[in-house]
């Protein structure tokens, strides 16, 4: 067990997408945690630490879009959002509201 | 003159509309078949990479997300067909008591499974028959039992009520918790629509089962419509004429777009 490996917070409905980005980034090293609903992370992100969080943006519970502006209230964690929907205006949206970056499904894991 | 100058305006705006909502019907089939083909080819990857070893349980599982994928594009295709008012109808004489009892022997052992209890509700009589496509039926009623089965929590109880009326038969499944939120419940016969996407995804419908069933008795010159359920959860009526109207289909479908 590496004891400096960084830790990446999966937020993915779609517990069969989740597991697989759970197990490629497993293998490059990391730690990861999975949750599978948006009102999971505020508790989760009160006693633990993530060094990137992957966000969906469809998810149920609270939408991606959300939990994105309500993280940068208090956290600079690099943010990247990842959705089915290409639409222009979404993209744009998504990195007004402080994500980093942005992944289009379906993604490649290579 | 002015009279002209409007009509045409308003046929316009219903082109425009009609393309707005075509266009908005591509992007939604899109996005739903995105999200099975990104797991399919990341699975198919992962197998490649050697994150994964191959084993049979991987190979069923690939196995099944395609099949769920050849479902969504059957029912796709099957709503296509109805748009153009091409569903082409066998009628037969159907007993409805009868076809329904024999669905019922079909989906019981996976409703005990979950464990779910159903009851039907009819008297076995000569009534109960219509000149209708049994085959078309048969996919109603199954959708319906389908979708009770799915979205019924555990230790639930699925009603089917069996009617005779003067002009018409007509067919309730009730089921239990949980419900369908009031403001939602004209929603649910639209195209993809579900009460709750990312959890519906996961227990496998394609979010077309309604629209398929509103297209069938539609097609019968049915009526069907949805309300809550005295048992707590979903209540979806059908009624169907004992004659066949045909005719005044494909009027009603242009008044319908």
């Amino acid at each position: 067990m590496i004891t400096d490996a960084k830790t990446i917070l999966v937020v993915e409905d779609e517990q069969k997408l989740a597991q697989l980005l759970r197990e490629y980034l497993q293998a490059d090293g990391f730690h990861v945690h999975c949750l599978h609903q948006g009102d999971q992370v505020a508790s989760w992100m009160a006693t633990h630490q993530a060094d990137l969080i992957i966000l969906d943006l469809m998810l149920p519970g609270k939408d991606g879009m959300t939990l994105c502006r309500e993280i940068r209230l208090h956290s600079e964690v690099p943010i990247i959002m990842a959705t089915a929907r290409v639409d222009e205006p979404d993209r744009l949206k998504g990195l007004e509201i402080g994500a980093d970056d942005y992944l289009c499904k379906p993604y490649s894991m290579r | 003159m002015a009279e002209l100058a409007s009509n045409f305006n308003r046929l316009a705006d219903t082109l425009a509309r009609n393309e707005q909502l075509r266009r908005q019907w591509i992007v939604d089939i899109s996005h739903e078949l995105r999200t099975p083909l990104a797991v399919i080819g990341g699975e198919v990857e992962a197998l490649l990479d050697g994150i994964r070893k191959p084993s049979p349980e991987r190979l069923t599982s690939l196995h099944s997300d395609i099949r769920s994928l050849s479902t969504l594009v059957d029912d796709l295709h099957q709503l296509s067909l109805a748009d153009q008012a091409s569903l082409q109808l066998t009628l037969t004489d159907v007993n409805l008591y009868d076809l329904v009892s024999n669905l019922r022997v079909l989906v019981e052992p996976r409703m005990a499974d979950k464990p779910l209890t159903l009851v039907l509700e009819a008297a076995s009589h000569p009534r109960l028959s219509m000149l209708a496509d049994r085959e078309r039926l048969i996919q109603l009623f199954s959708n319906l039992l389908e979708n009770s089965l799915r979205y019924t929590n555990e230790g639930g109880v699925v009603r089917l009520r069996l009617q005779a009326h003067e002009q018409t038969l007509t067919l309730e499944v009730q089921d239990s918790a949980p419900g369908v939120p009031e403001s939602d419940l004209t929603k649910i016969f639209e195209r993809l629509y579900r009460v709750d996407r990312s959890r519906s995804r996961s227990v496998g419908g394609s979010g077309l089962g309604l629209a398929i069933c509103q297209q069938i008795v539609e097609a019968h010159g049915g009526q069907i419509s949805a309300d809550s359920s005295p048992l707590g959860g979903l209540c979806i009526r059908i009624e169907l004429p004992r004659t066949f109207r045909h005719q005044g289909l494909a009027s009603k479908r242009l008044a319908a777009s």
